[in-house]
């Protein structure tokens, strides 16, 4: 994990974040290859998501550096936000503008050419079955329009690689399939995703390669097949960060109180 | 259960004075201190006006209460108050009933600093300035409490039932300018009695002016212990009880009005033309920094958050109207009050500019754009804002005043002041960043006690900074007239267009380092 490549999509080399007395991530060091579909899981606190923030501009590291596409996140923010797209876990969007006008702003900050915004907000609108509402507030949309009206802000720009926390989360199941097609047309276009999920099984099905973090630590990371080696990544996940079971006794007040 | 909210309030404000930083630290022991030795210099203060005319101490008082009542009601919608208020919506899904929390919240509110302001300063007003005995001071002692909660009750049920009215889009307007002109109203009826005494002695007018100010629901609680003083003891009871039953009502209404806020979504239902969807006008200027700006019209349009705070804007500017119809505005240096208009409506749009779509910050940060771009559009939103208002307000007042020579100084005035107030503006929203309310427009968030501390700071330079200004054009307006005011003006523009590009570059820079903490204060949702 030492140099970097060109076809190093992000990099991370020491990074760390404490919160008070709490470690919230801490001595990180990974490659991240461009061209994967690469998930981040762990289970909550883990740190995923301070790691996602500070990946993208969000968050301040204590030490540590983090490189996408070969620049510095913070040492050269304004570049680095060039290449990479991000979807947050909650997006507060921009409320008070239409879905249409959101994917406009979005592409006018990144000072895309107006025409170009204009043909890939419709295009991207249709694609997720937002055409019929690209002119009703954001404010409006259900929290599955959010997240992809959030995802086609994200992507409008073409970056080289696209952040997205708990991307899924509120998604119907239609919608869901559709997001991943997008986003596998992104990987197979020679882009990278790097994504934050619970779900074991969304995880195991889109990546080619994952993280499995903890307390901030970095427990695995590499394929999928090499990190499972033919077991549940579910079963894999659960020996590596340690299940907690609910005794017989334990709880038995549930559901006979209710005060 | 009020002694419950009262002990969580009391919590809040002890880990206030106790952590999350040395800013917010000094802004809270600040605050405190502000409202205590306020409320003591205000009591001292009427005490020696009591003194002074101890024969008119019920009228004195009553004026007072009534007084105080106004801003009770005032300044929550044109001015932000500090107090790390508790968010109803943390109690949503207790099993809690509507006037439980009401009452619980109210109670809570006796700790904030306008409470403690009022409480000390009109207790020490009636303790020392009423004579009699013990008696009228006891009595006026719970005169002063049942106003305190009556004024807590009033004004939140007011800021609570506005948010509501302001989120339709039906009823918005209208709203509006019923507030705003019931808020011009007070002065109006003032000067109609000044009027009337000045025309016909101190008869009729001046006895309607006195059972005003001594009979309505506020200034009759002030009369109650100097009545007792008097002898009286069946109307303080009836008002004392009168007053009681109002605040216990008003405090009542206030739940009903904060839980159908909490459980009525209003949609603003938008859809926009499909001729007109475009966001950035072409005139505007290409790039980021015209989208933010367009961005920020739309806003200004749209998000009620930005309207609620021009609401001082608007009873200005209502102010004048009304002054100019009743032909009170005839100096020849009228049209530049324009520029105070103009000076409210910039102040609130830039004095916590990240604020308002604060949930939204991650988007611009994730943008390849500076903090300077950021803050250089929401200022060029605020000048064309300022500007549509400022021209035509200045023409108004130009031919109400017959004073047309002075438009052009005014408007070079309103532009300096504009942006001198910008460029503060620019440092103190990212000091100062707090988020805006979307569902309570006029409450308080936490943390604002570190806005309150960085508020008052720039409030102080902007004086210091003005004032060399004021006075250089005051003394061109007494030696050269409007020629020495428009040369004045002309420099204006030129001292507030370099402290608004100074507080761009540092405003920009501020933001660009403390990213990690305006994303995370703003975003407390």
């Amino acid at each position: 994990m030492g140099n970097l490549s060109s076809v190093t999509a992000v990099s991370y080399r020491g990074l760390t974040k404490r919160f008070g007395a709490t470690l919230a991530v801490f001595d990180f060091t990974l490659d991240v290859p461009s061209g994967v579909f690469f998930g981040i899981t762990g289970p909550n606190g883990a740190g995923k998501t301070t790691l996602l923030r500070m990946t993208t501009g969000l968050l301040r590291p204590d030490a540590g550096i983090v490189r996408v596409a070969g620049t510095d996140v913070w040492d050269d923010p304004v570049t680095a936000k060039t290449v990479f797209g991000v979807v947050p876990d909650q997006p507060g969007m921009f409320p008070k503008l239409t879905g249409r006008q959101l994917l406009e702003f979005n592409g006018l900050l990144r000072r895309m050419d107006p025409a170009v915004i204009e043909q890939r907000a419709a295009e991207l609108l249709g694609v997720l079955g937002l055409a019929d509402d690209a002119d009703v507030l954001v404010a409006d949309y259900s929290l599955g329009m959010t997240k992809k009206v959030a995802i086609a802000a994200a992507l409008l720009h073409g970056p080289r690689v696209v952040f997205l926390d708990e991307p899924f989360a509120g998604v119907d199941p239609v919608s869901r399939q559709v997001v991943e097609q997008i986003l596998r047309r992104h990987v197979d276009g020679g882009g990278t995703v790097v994504f934050s999920d619970h779900a074991m099984d969304v995880v195991e099905r889109l990546c080619s390669e994952i993280m499995i973090i903890d307390h901030g630590r970095l427990l695995a990371a590499g394929p999928v097949d090499r990190i499972t080696e033919g077991r549940r990544l579910q079963d894999v996940f659960v020996d590596l960060v340690g299940g907690a079971a609910l005794g017989p006794e334990g709880l038995g007040w549930l559901g006979r109180s209710s005060g | 259960m009020v002694g419950t909210f009262f002990r969580l309030k009391l919590a809040v404000i002890r880990n206030a004075f106790g952590g999350s930083g040395t800013f917010a630290q000094a802004g809270a022991v600040l605050v405190w201190m502000l409202a205590v030795a306020l409320g003591l210099g205000a009591g001292a203060l009427v005490t020696i006006v009591l003194g002074a005319v101890p024969e008119q101490s019920t009228v004195v008082l009553a004026s007072v209460f009534t007084a105080y009542a106004f801003f009770w009601l005032l300044l929550p919608l044109v001015a932000a108050s500090f107090d790390q208020t508790l968010q109803p919506r943390s109690f949503e899904l207790l099993p809690l009933s509507t006037r439980t929390l009401a009452t619980g919240l109210a109670g809570a509110a006796l700790l904030s600093p306008g409470a403690v302001f009022t409480a000390l300063s009109l207790g020490l007003g009636v303790v020392v300035g009423v004579g009699g005995g013990l008696a009228p001071r006891v009595v006026g002692l719970a005169g002063v409490g049942v106003f305190t909660v009556m004024m807590i009750g009033a004004s939140r049920l007011l800021t609570t039932v506005l948010s509501d009215l302001l989120r339709r889009r039906r009823t918005r307007d209208v709203v509006t300018m019923v507030v705003m002109t019931l808020f011009v109203l007070p002065s109006l009826i003032g000067g109609f009695i000044a009027e009337g005494v000045a025309g016909a002695g101190l008869g009729a007018a001046g006895r309607v002016a006195s059972g005003a100010v001594e009979w309505n629901p506020a200034g009759a609680l002030g009369t109650v212990g100097p009545r007792v003083a008097a002898g009286e003891l069946l109307a303080p009871s009836a008002v004392l009880l009168y007053g009681a039953a109002t605040s216990g009502g008003l405090v009542v209404l206030w739940g009903w009005a904060l839980r159908r806020l909490q459980t009525t979504v209003v949609s603003d239902h938008v859809r926009s033309a499909r001729g007109a969807r475009r966001l950035q006008p072409r005139w505007l200027p290409r790039g980021a920094v015209g989208a933010v700006a367009a961005k920020e019209l739309v806003y200004v349009r749209r998000d009620i958050r930005y309207r609620a705070q021009l609401f001082g804007t608007g009873i200005v500017v209502v102010g004048l109207v009304v002054a100019t119809v009743r032909g009170d505005l005839h100096h020849p240096m009228a049209p530049y009050l324009a520029g105070a208009a103009g000076f409210l409506l910039v102040a609130p749009l830039t004095f916590n500019a990240l604020g308002f779509d604060g949930a939204s910050m991650w988007g611009y940060v994730v943008a390849p754009i500076s903090g300077r771009t950021i803050l250089a559009g929401k200022n060029i939103a605020a000048f064309i804002g300022s500007a549509v208002l400022v021209v035509p307000l200045a023409a108004m007042l130009a031919w109400a005043a017959g004073s047309a020579v002075h438009v052009p100084g005014a408007l070079l005035a309103a532009g300096g002041l504009a942006m001198l107030w910008a460029g503060i503006g620019n440092v103190l929203s990212v000091l100062g960043a707090y988020p805006m309310p979307d569902d309570n427009l006029f409450a308080n968030r936490t943390g604002s006690w570190q806005a309150a501390v960085a508020a008052l700071g720039g409030m102080i330079v902007g004086a210091i900074a003005l004032a060399p200004v004021g006075m250089a054009g005051l003394l061109a307006w007494a030696r050269w007239g409007s020629a020495g005011t428009t040369a004045v003006a002309v420099g204006a523009l030129a001292y507030g267009a370099v402290i608004w590009f100074a507080g761009l570059v540092l405003g920009g820079r501020l933001v660009d380092e403390q990213v990690t903490r305006l994303v995370s204060v703003l975003d407390e949702h």
